[in-house]
């Protein structure tokens, strides 16, 4: 990096750090590390250039294998021809693998690069994990840069790790079993091309009956221009144990596309509960092409909890397996695209134990031609008996140049289902903007205000300081809202 | 004896208004449909306000000139709901289409639409022109040859409805024997037009329907009344559309259906608002029994919209009966057979009640074996 850049960043830093509670400034996610890479693959993909990452990964012969087979089969599939278009995204423009400078992991955020400490400070990172989090993992473009567990939760047994770490541990068989399993590469496109080029990501095993109490956090951040992140979070809930997750992710914006296709798989025991919540703000020049999916076993619990924010173009559909009797899913999600974004959003959930029941819960709002999209499928298998899903979503239109889409399928294979739905779409009421006006609110602050309120589905699923943030991140995106 | 294969050409027909995954196999439906030039035209006999029909060849010497002009294809590029394909192979067949156009006689315009007594596929286009203020009922029975035969029934019906024009076209499937029965209906309301479709399906077939609804014309409005009942291994695949392009436009969808033994049903049903619909309504409201302990639903209700200022909604309830309701009616001495039939009776009796014709009303009742209320 430069010297004026950083102390520019520096400068800008001590303006704005984050506290909990202030108002956001985009400015904290733009701030950008010009010459933080230390060393970059050549944009493009090919063979050479995978066995490249799997030496440079020291990877087992079977990773390595699966790596060049994903990539065949990436080679095989087509483009989805249903989303919203990605024709600006061109894989001879994409560096597959950015290595941060002094990229050994550290547990202490003192020894992580100054540079690299500084965004996340201003990220708020290490005060989260101060204040309120298990432990952290912080990922700088390919690699983490920073993993660490509280000792107490270390003691419980509980494992979180570097995911590449985990691949080099005692824990290798059990990576082994579990590693896209719950997406084969052969599922789309995209999953293909994790399968080849992935790196980074976490690994968290909670043994049978440990409750977590407070959630853990990776945060995932990539800095350099024209580049790809490509982590794998692998989470096992083992029997009776309860873990909350956090997933935050974000960039600075560039003027080249950048591309996001990590892979979440989530292994839920019986009777085991896990909450997965995000908070997405992408840059808006980010192709954001993630996969999530969880399996649930018997009385199970999987909660969902998903708020998009960023990226130029979405789609992001987190999936869960009901595959253990009286196993339950909650997804509750909200999507907010401005200008020159088109996000495709939703939730996936097949039904296959009896008893299962499932329950989505959606917002999505549209602004300043944004496109939002809330896409959704419920499949009750016929040995799904008596199960239950429920589906309700709800568009908000803020002008007449957006454009909101709801595109949900429902497929029942029994006759012994119940299965709702509910959708609506509608425009704020001026009643509502004028009422708030008559008590000295200003239109701008009554319009966010009302659209606080509609998003309220997420942040109160939220822990307090995140449902903050994701108020502050409408009120932002709200701002010149008027006229 | 069936069709040959090679004189079927496979179609995509009923295409959903905007993709979704293919995997879920909605996005459209795959039909085998014969060779145009081997199809029959469709038997069809009129009773009613038979002054108001005409068929093409007799337009230059019946009408005048101007309503003839008008009429003569006029309706051909309003769109419908089975898709381009299907509009396509209906023009391929060479058919030439009944004409209806409103008069100022108020009876109704009965048609008994059947295929003749071979096992080739029949076709009839139908093309109806209300002009402004005016206002038609069409009432199209869709029956079965005289004797079993197990050839195709393809009815398409484009709708032209002038200003403050009143349509209202009711179709009932009551054949037993025809292997597939296709309706495809495209409609285009004027301003303050109103177009009301009222269908039942009746099973014994495997049903292909598709609508659009163009409301181009400020303060348009349409409903649309839909009754079906699957059963054996029969198939039902819908798809409809209520586009919104006028401003306070106002469309609503009702879909009340029973699913019994192995049968299988598709509803694509789409609101689209396009840009420019301000203060536009749309709804839709599906309500599906499932009897069958190995039928197969899909529900696909899409809302698109470009409008700010508009009102969209869809609500779904698929599933078996209530165990509070089986229990009250058992209560009653009602056996749990009887009150299934009860019930499903009722969804469909709700749909019949739009008809709006008693002599109608009776004979979809009769069919179904719906008993008096």
């Amino acid at each position: 990096m430069s010297e004026q850049t950083n102390d520019t960043n520096k400068n800008k830093m001590k303006n704005i750090e984050k506290t909990q509670v202030a108002d956001i400034d985009r400015s904290i996610y733009d701030i950008r590390n010009d010459g933080a890479d230390d060393y970059r693959f050549d944009a493009g993909l090919s063979a050479e250039i995978v066995e490249r990452l799997s030496r440079e990964k020291n990877d087992p012969d079977w990773m390595r294998e699966f790596r060049l087979r994903s990539l065949e089969i990436y080679n095989r599939l087509e483009v989805p021809d249903w989303g919203p278009d990605i024709s600006g995204l061109d894989m001879d423009h994409i560096a597959t693998y950015v290595r941060p400078k002094n990229n050994k992991m550290q547990n202490k955020w003192e020894d992580v690069p100054e540079e690299i400490r500084d965004t996340f400070t201003q990220l708020g990172i290490p005060q989260a994990e101060h204040k309120y989090l298990a432990g952290v993992g912080a990922q700088y473009d390919s690699e983490l840069v920073y993993h660490n567990v509280r000792k107490e939760v270390e003691g419980q047994g509980v494992v979180y790790m570097d995911f590449e770490g985990a691949l080099h541990s005692e824990y290798e068989p059990m990576i082994r079993e579990h590693f896209m399993h719950l997406v084969p590469p052969e599922d789309h496109k995209f999953a293909a091309l994790h399968g080849a080029v992935w790196s980074g990501g976490s690994f968290v095993y909670v043994p049978k009956g440990v409750s977590v109490e407070i959630p853990l956090q990776s945060y995932f951040r990539l800095n350099a221009k024209g580049a790809g992140q490509f982590e794998h979070t692998l989470i096992i809930v083992d029997e009776g144990a309860d873990l909350h997750f956090i997933e935050g992710c974000s960039a600075p914006r560039y003027n080249v596309a950048n591309l996001h296709a990590g892979c979440v798989e989530l292994f839920v025991r019986k009777n085991a509960r896990l909450r997965y919540s995000t908070i997405e703000n992408w840059s808006k020049n980010m192709y954001n092409l993630n996969t999530k999916r969880a399996i649930v076993e018997e009385g199970g619990k999987m909660e969902w909890v998903s708020g998009s924010f960023g990226s130029h173009v979405s789609y992001l559909y987190p999936m869960t397996i009901l595959k253990g009797a009286s196993s339950h899913m909650e997804f509750t999600g909200i999507t907010f695209a401005g200008n020159g974004q088109n996000l495709d959003t939703g939730a996936k959930v097949v039904h296959t134990g009896a008893d299962t029941s499932s329950y989505i819960n959606t917002k999505s709002i549209s602004k300043d031609g944004g496109v939002s999209t809330f896409r959704s499928s419920v499949v009750i298998g016929r040995e799904a008996k008596r199960s239950k899903a429920s589906v309700s979503c709800e568009s908000l239109m803020l002008d007449s140049i957006s454009r909101s889409d709801t595109i949900p399928a429902m497929e029942i294979y029994t006759s012994d289902a119940d299965v709702g739905h509910e959708a609506q779409i509608g425009r704020i009421s001026d009643e509502a903007v004028f009422y708030l006006m008559s008590r000295g609110i200003s239109e701008e602050e009554a319009r966010a205000m009302i659209v606080s309120g509609f998003a309220d589905n997420v942040s109160k699923e939220l822990p307090l300081e995140y449902a903050v943030e994701m108020n502050n991140l409408i009120r932002l995106e709200m701002k010149g809202s008027i006229g | 004896m069936a069709i040959a294969n090679s004189n079927t050409e496979m179609t995509r027909i009923n295409p959903l208004a905007a993709l979704t995954w293919h995997r879920l196999k909605v996005n459209d439906t795959s039909v085998r449909l014969e060779n145009p030039a081997s199809v029959n035209r469709a038997v069809c006999r009129i009773e009613g306000n038979t002054g108001a029909v005409h068929q093409m060849s007799e337009l230059s010497g019946i009408l005048p000139g101007a309503l003839s002009d008008n009429l003569s294809g006029a309706l051909s590029e309003i769109r419908t709901g089975a898709g381009e394909a299907f509009a396509d192979w209906i023009r391929k067949t060479e058919i030439e289409a009944v004409r209806i156009s409103a008069d100022d006689n108020s009876e109704s315009v009965r048609m008994h639409i059947g295929p003749a007594e071979t096992v080739h596929t029949a076709v009839l286009p139908v093309e109806i022109t209300v002009e402004d203020n005016k206002e038609l009922t069409v009432i199209m029975k869709l029956t079965d040859a005289a004797k079993p035969c197990r050839g195709a029934l393809a009815v398409q019906t484009r709708i032209k409805a002038g200003a403050g024009a009143r349509v209202k076209l009711v179709q009932l499937q009551l054949t037993k024997y025809a292997a597939q029965v296709y309706t495809d209906i495209g409609a285009d309301a004027g301003e303050n037009a109103r177009i009301e479709i009222v269908q039942l399906f009746a099973g014994g077939a495997d049903v292909y329907a598709g609508s659009e609804i163009a409301l181009r014309g400020d303060g348009s409005s349409s409903q649309v009344f839909i009754g079906y009942q699957g059963a054996g291994e029969g198939k039902l695949d819908f798809n409809y559309n209520a586009v919104h392009i006028g401003k306070n436009t106002d469309s609503g969808m009702t879909v009340n259906g029973v699913l019994r033994d192995s049968s299988q049903k598709t509803f694509r049903g789409t609101i689209d608002f396009k840009t420019g619909s301000s203060g536009a309504v749309g709804a839709e409201t599906e309500d599906v029994l499932l009897l069958g302990e190995t039928v197969v639903n899909k529900t696909v209700p899409l809302i698109l919209c470009a409008e700010e200022d508009v009102k969209g909604s869809h609500g779904a309830t698929i599933g078996q009966l209530e165990e509070e309701m089986l229990f009250y009616l058992g209560s009653r001495g009602i056996s749990e057979e009887k009150a299934v039939d009860l019930m499903a009776g009722a969804r469909i009796g709700r749909i019949i009640r739009e008809i709006g014709d008693e002599t109608a009303e009776q004979e979809a009742k009769a069919f179904l074996g719906i008993e008096e209320e």
